[in-house]
């Protein structure tokens, strides 16, 4: 009997090796997708972005993307994009194929002479699929609430993951707020003036008000610490695998602390698992790309 | 880049926070803002109101995707000596052409359902006009004519009636002779106000889902059980979707009679709101701030005399 048992194991584990084989060997491919331009007289608004499609037999199994152009340039001759010493990698965004908003890639405005640009850079897709250890499984933790998952996995990614209670996540979230001196000095490092800072916090304040409502029973909070922004998403699903339907979640914060929330429609059962998907060196593909002649509108 | 009779003007950078906090979200009946014809007597008796139209700037959206359309926007400022009294505009284009000869006078861009945009900007009112997209080989636009027709409710002193200390006359009908000629009826909501009228709602549709299980109806009764639920349901909205500083009107204006809602100071100057919700017979004032317990509110009722046109006539308008 165990020997079938581990019979089986190895199958599956084989299985997994060559799925994943498959997929990074796969012939992915990034494409145009739209263009869109703002042109403004007074230069308050402006700029290029270039939508990115990705094919590939498995797209679906992509589940977040990231972009980094390396040169840019309209038929005319203008540079549409100027790296930065400072630049530092962008985040990952979740990614679904068939999405009506495409990932958009922002350039700078083109001469309105140019009539097509060159663009060249590389994406990298998150494939789960390609690493069991992307997607880490924690069962039972709504029984252990307000401590930091304790898991190697986490540890050597460098993360910390705390599902927390709503008396502890509602005073994270006052804690993590930002006050209204660092708004103000925020506002003047950008030149914004202080009568429009004070009518965009005003504005800010009063939308909140319409929205905003404590965590409840159906709510599942969570809080990472993720340096190197490895987290990619955090779901909940029953003890089975299924999902869970979830009308509303988000996220408040950076890398240092993220609060997530996730409001479920109906109350998690006891036995819910938590799953956090997380980038790993085997789950991130590279594709270079290079876009010639891209039509302008 | 001006038109209008009175000269050229010159471009204002507008604050880009404005076009942030002066959106009209309003969710309006088409039909809550239609515009009498202004009688040309009335009209002649004022005289014509002296401003010019100039281009303040312009915006050029294009784009290879399929929605939405590519569109040109330019932002057209006001001046002259009644400009800073037009309180909202509407235009209307009659020609439009780019230096290729495209016709750029059809838009698909729909800011509100009837066309009325309120002010944008202190001192120089400005408003949108949106066109549709250039061609890329363009440099300007050759010609653009058309008619801002403007309210400027200063011109008709029966356009604006005034309610002093509005907070303090919550949850009782208004009783104004300027109000009641017209037939209109109006109500400051508190929020304890409003709390009943959600109640009340409620167990009538309680009521009348009792009713309904217990008998079968049909034609009007069913009609009213449905209105009922109906009812409800909007005040669910309005209950949730209210902020602490707003201002909630129950509004009754069979003939449309109402432009628009104002906050004032007692001495007159305009208290801001950054938008206005209207929701089945309910107005909402979305405040920053609260109310000023000594604020006024300014009914502005549609009234021939102030209602005006001003031609406009573009010429060379140098595109982005």
């Amino acid at each position: 009997m165990s020997c079938v048992r581990m019979q089986r194991g190895n199958l599956v584990t084989a299985a997994i090796l060559v799925a994943a084989s498959l997929l990074a060997a796969e012939d992915w491919k990034v494409t145009p997708g739209n263009v869109e331009e703002e042109r403004s007289s007074d230069g308050r608004a402006g700029g290029l972005a270039v939508g990115l499609r990705v094919t590939g037999g498995s797209v679906a199994e992509v589940k977040a993307i990231r972009w980094r152009v390396k040169s840019a340039r309209d038929d005319r001759g203008s540079n549409l994009y100027m790296a930065s010493k400072d630049d530092k990698p962008r985040e990952f965004e979740e990614f679904a194929p068939g999405r009506r908003q495409e990932p958009r890639l922002a350039l700078s405005s083109p001469a309105r002479e140019a009539s097509s640009i060159d663009v060249a850079g590389e994406v990298e897709l998150f494939v789960p699929a390609l690493d069991p250890a992307a997607r880490q499984r924690f069962a039972g933790f709504l029984g252990r609430l307000d401590r930091p998952l304790a898991v190697s996995a986490l540890k050597s990614a460098k993360l910390e993951i705390t599902p927390l209670t709503a008396a502890v996540y509602t005073e994270r979230e006052r804690q993590n707020r930002p006050s209204r001196e660092d708004i103000f000095a925020e506002g003047r490092k950008h030149g914004v003036s202080e009568a429009e800072i004070k009518q965009a916090m005003a504005l800010v304040e009063a939308l909140s008000a319409m929205g905003g409502e404590a965590p409840g029973e159906n709510s599942v909070l969570v809080e990472a610490k993720d340096p190197d922004g490895r987290v990619i998403s955090v779901d909940v699903v029953g003890a089975d695998g299924q999902e869970l339907r979830a009308p509303s979640r988000g996220s408040t914060g950076l890398r240092e602390v993220k609060l997530f929330r996730i409001d479920l429609a109906e109350k998690p059962p006891a036995d819910a698992v938590l799953v956090v998907t997380l980038r790993t060196s085997r789950s991130v593909v590279t594709v270079p790309f290079r876009f010639q002649g891209v039509a302008l509108p | 880049m001006t038109g209008g009779a009175q000269g050229p003007a010159r471009a204002l950078a507008a604050a880009a926070i404005a076009t942030v906090l002066f959106v009209d979200v309003a969710l309006a009946d088409p039909r809550a803002r239609r515009t009498p014809s202004p009688s040309p007597r009335a009209t002649e008796a004022a005289g014509p109101p002296r401003i010019e139209v100039a281009v303040d700037s312009l915006l050029d959206r294009r784009t290879t995707a399929d929605f939405p359309h590519s569109s040109l926007t330019l932002t057209l400022s006001l001046r002259g000596q009644d400009a800073s009294a037009v309180k909202s505009a509407r235009p209307r284009v009659a020609r439009a052409v780019d230096d290729t000869g495209r016709s750029v006078a059809a838009t698909s861009v729909v800011r509100a359902a009837d066309g009325w945009q309120d002010a944008r900007g202190d001192g120089t009112p400005s408003f949108a006009l949106d066109l549709g997209s250039s061609s890329r080989q363009a440099r300007s636009l050759t010609a653009v004519e058309g008619i801002l027709e403007i309210y400027l409710p200063s011109r008709d002193p029966a356009s604006t009636v005034r309610i002093e200390r509005i907070l303090s006359k919550t949850d009782r009908t208004l009783a104004v002779a300027a109000l009641a000629s017209r037939k209109i009826q109006l109500r400051v909501l508190s929020k304890a106000g409003l709390q009943r009228e959600k109640d009340e709602a409620g167990a009538k549709k309680a009521r009348a889902a009792k009713k309904k299980s217990e008998s079968k109806k049909e034609g009007m009764e069913a009609m009213a059980d449905a209105v009922a639920g109906m009812l409800a349901g909007t005040i669910e909205t309005l209950v949730s979707g209210v902020g602490e500083n707003d201002l909630i009107l129950k509004v009754e204006d069979p003939d449309q009679k109402i432009f628009s809602f104002e906050l004032a100071t007692p001495e007159g100057a305009p208290v801001r709101s950054y938008a206005t919700t209207n929701l089945e017979g309910y107005r909402i004032i979305r405040m920053f701030e609260p109310v000023p317990p000594t604020a006024t509110l300014q009914v502005r009722l549609k009234t021939a005399n102030s209602f005006a046109e001003v031609p406009f006539a573009l010429a060379d308008v140098k595109l982005p």
